[in-house]
């Protein structure tokens, strides 16, 4: 039984976004880069807690409980996985390929695949609840137990007082509540310690490598376009990205393997504290907002709607990213725009940046009044 | 599994920070000694036939990697702040330095700062670099900034390892040991679940549905997680801001601590247990059914608990390992 829960638990939280994520394909049909498989999980996954925030948020006004929400969450899920998958099956050459030939070549690459196993394995056989459970899991065993949302404060105990404000609006827990509900009664804390590091750990090396492989490309159209910026298209793709990528993983899994030297460290957030918000935040929050930034520009208002969904998704897993993900994202942008060539022109990003900080910013007031 | 654990265990304490440096003196080792990133010399041809002033794949390379270790070493940099705090913990007690500086809403500033500093440094490497020509041949710069800095970082680094990390032996000891208190391994350990178990069975008997419970921070804090129905009568907060909650809350946490000595106490243990089981009687207002003590034995005492919770009205449910429970419904 708890195979199946399992199994289950990890196409929700995995297979399904995946497929969800492909509905973004065709804006890649016609660009240079293709999407990579990790990016299309992170789109996926931001579709879908966007989404749970949306109905945890709407149906705690219509006393919706969170069966009923988790319910009409998997229906739209499994209606977005449709539509992603037939996309993919349309637009499968816009899929980045691994390329395993290259890979198996590097010796680079065998400690840092092994480093990467080894911290999901670690997390696997080490996972233990610690005091932060008292909160985070107690919340979702409440909801899970008494159909719940956000009502009640787990954090003293009793449950005679209401959400403190702060964690009114992060739907997380009842998210993983929700998991548990969908995969037959798994116990949330092994969908929290052990699946979440299962899935997210893989999915963060992922976007990091993406985001160094924009860097690099840029750094060398950057270093071309000082002679023959009509034959950068021809460098750019010649250059070796792989090796490259396969390097930096290395470096950063060197890092994370003895990163635990304090409780905001970047190894703390991507692997011992992954199941929380903040930890989901810093980890693959924080990234994915960079890359949907990155490939929204060349694709105008579509292309924003993903960050959009990206700062929703933010919201989702909670406090800290309401208030710094704004901050995250006019920085980046004003980084962008400053660093433009046509700052008349893409002053529009400027302003479309500052929409998609608008949910945060009504939710912050929300909470603060 | 025991080596296992102790690697592991090297992520537990801050005293191996110094293993971070490590992790960077590789770093640097990687993006100095290896010679070439394409494999096969591709792109330094690329790049000499377009004359752009780049000699070979390894100065790509490097600095890339220069600048993904520069930003490593920068985001490091809100820990120093809580070494810091260390150090003058002595001269301002009173302090909460520590908190304000090393908290995660110093990230927006921190990181685009280090970003900055680390492509900025890049770029002056880079621009030594170039002094070599395409064709091999050099201006009589050889010795770029990379080989004046190196052999001076890396026994900076080295330094640093030994002088807070220690020798390797005493890492690993020390490691097996912080592995071993912390109770890795399990979600919950057999007389936790045990004690649980206990009490839900015995209110399935007496047909009670939500329960409230009264034991350690631990057990309570584990509590609402093994089942939804054990409501724990306060939780992790009251410990952290007593103040936001009420004084009868605060009184629990206070006269538990008094048991588990993590308070000041000058009474015996006995006198610890006849004010645990007293309390729920004083302050009806928090519903209290099931207490949980550790037994006195496992705390250094020779006390009759069963004895004294009889008196005050209590009935003995059972004990699992080191925990004894007792309930108030009767």
């Amino acid at each position: 039984m708890t195979a199946v829960g399992i199994i289950l638990s990890i196409i929700w939280m995995a297979v399904l976004p995946f497929f969800g994520g492909c509905i973004l394909l065709p804006f890649f049909r016609k660009q240079e880069e293709k999407a990579s498989v990790a990016f299309l999980l992170g789109c996926g996954i931001a579709l879908h807690y966007a989404a749970y925030e949306f109905l945890t948020l709407a149906g705690k006004p219509l006393h919706l409980g969170m069966r009923k929400v988790s319910l009409i969450f998997a229906a739209g899920a499994v209606l977005l996985a449709g539509c992603g998958l037939r996309m993919l099956i349309k637009n499968r050459s816009s899929v980045r390929n691994w390329e395993w030939k290259k890979l198996l070549k590097d010796p680079c690459f065998y400690p840092a695949a092994g480093l990467v196993i080894w911290h999901v394995l670690a997390i696997l056989i080490f996972a233990v609840p610690d005091p932060d459970d008292a909160f985070y899991s107690s919340l979702s065993s409440m909801s899970y137990a008494y159909d719940l949302l956000l009502e009640k404060d787990a954090y003293i105990g009793l449950m005679n007082q209401a959400i403190q404000k702060r964690y009114a609006f992060s739907a997380l827990p009842i998210y993983q509540a929700g998991l548990s509900w969908l995969s037959g009664g798994l116990h949330h804390l092994v969908i929290t310690h052990n699946l979440f590091p299962l899935v997210y750990i893989p999915l963060g090396y992922g976007l990091y490598t993406d985001i160094v492989r924009i860097w690099i490309r840029q750094r060398e159209d950057r270093l071309l376009s000082r002679d023959e910026k009509d034959d950068s298209k021809d460098f750019a793709s010649s250059i070796d990205e792989t090796t490259l990528c396969v390097r930096v993983l290395l470096t950063l899994a060197v890092l994370h393997t003895v990163g635990d030297y304090f409780i905001f460290s970047q190894e703390a957030y991507l692997m011992t504290r992954m199941w929380q918000g903040k930890g989901l935040f810093a980890a693959i929050g924080i990234p994915l907002l960079f890359l949907a930034v990155h490939y929204a520009k060349r694709r105008g208002i579509i292309g924003y709607a993903m960050v959009l969904v990206t700062m929703i998704a933010i919201v989702f897993m909670g406090g800290t990213g309401l208030f710094l993900a704004p901050v995250e994202l006019m920085l980046l942008q004003t980084a962008m725009w400053l660093m433009s060539k046509e700052k008349k022109k893409d002053i529009k990003y400027i302003l479309l940046a500052i929409v998609c900080c608008l949910p945060e910013l009504v939710l912050a007031v929300w909470m603060m009044r | 599994m025991e080596f296992a654990k102790a690697i592991y265990g090297l992520k537990l304490d801050d005293q191996y920070w110094g293993l971070y440096l490590v992790s960077i003196l590789i770093l640097f080792y990687c993006a100095f000694r290896w010679k070439s990133v394409g494999g096969d010399g591709q792109t330094a041809r690329m790049m000499n036939e377009k004359n752009v002033g780049v000699t070979d794949d390894r100065k790509v390379s490097s600095r890339l990697l220069f600048i993904t270790a520069t930003y490593c070493i920068l985001s490091f940099f809100p820990f120093f702040l809580g070494k810091l705090y260390d150090l003058t913990a002595g001269i301002f007690p009173e302090s909460y330095r520590y908190e304000e500086l090393s908290h995660i809403w110093l990230y927006p500033l921190i990181l685009p700062l280090a970003l900055g500093i680390a492509v900025s440094f890049a770029s002056k490497v880079e621009d030594v670099q170039l002094s070599v020509k395409p064709d091999g041949k050099t201006d009589g710069k050889e010795k770029s900034l990379y080989d004046r800095l190196l052999p001076a970082f890396l026994i900076g680094i080295l330094i640093l390892v030994f002088c807070w990390a220690g020798n390797p032996l005493t890492i690993f000891r020390d490691a097996k040991e912080t592995v071993k208190e912390n109770g890795y391994g399990a979600f919950f350990t057999k007389e936790e679940s045990g004690a649980f178990d206990l009490i839900l069975s015995d209110a399935d008997v007496i047909g009670a549905g939500d329960i409230t419970i009264w034991g350690s921070r631990e057990m309570m804090a584990k509590s609402r997680t093994y089942d939804a129905r054990l409501m724990p009568v306060y939780g992790k907060d009251i410990v952290i801001h007593p103040e936001k909650y009420s004084q009868e809350i605060e009184t629990f946490a206070a006269n538990y601590d008094l048991y588990e000595a993590k308070a000041d106490h000058v009474g015996s243990k006995a006198d610890a247990i006849g004010v645990i089981a007293n309390t729920p009687n004083l302050y009806e207002g928090v519903a209290c059914d099931y207490v949980v003590i550790y037994d006195p034995a496992s705390q250094g005492a020779d006390v009759d608990a069963d004895g004294i919770f009889s008196e005050t009205g209590y009935r003995k449910v059972g004990q699992s390992g080191r925990y004894l429970i007792y309930s108030r419904i009767l």
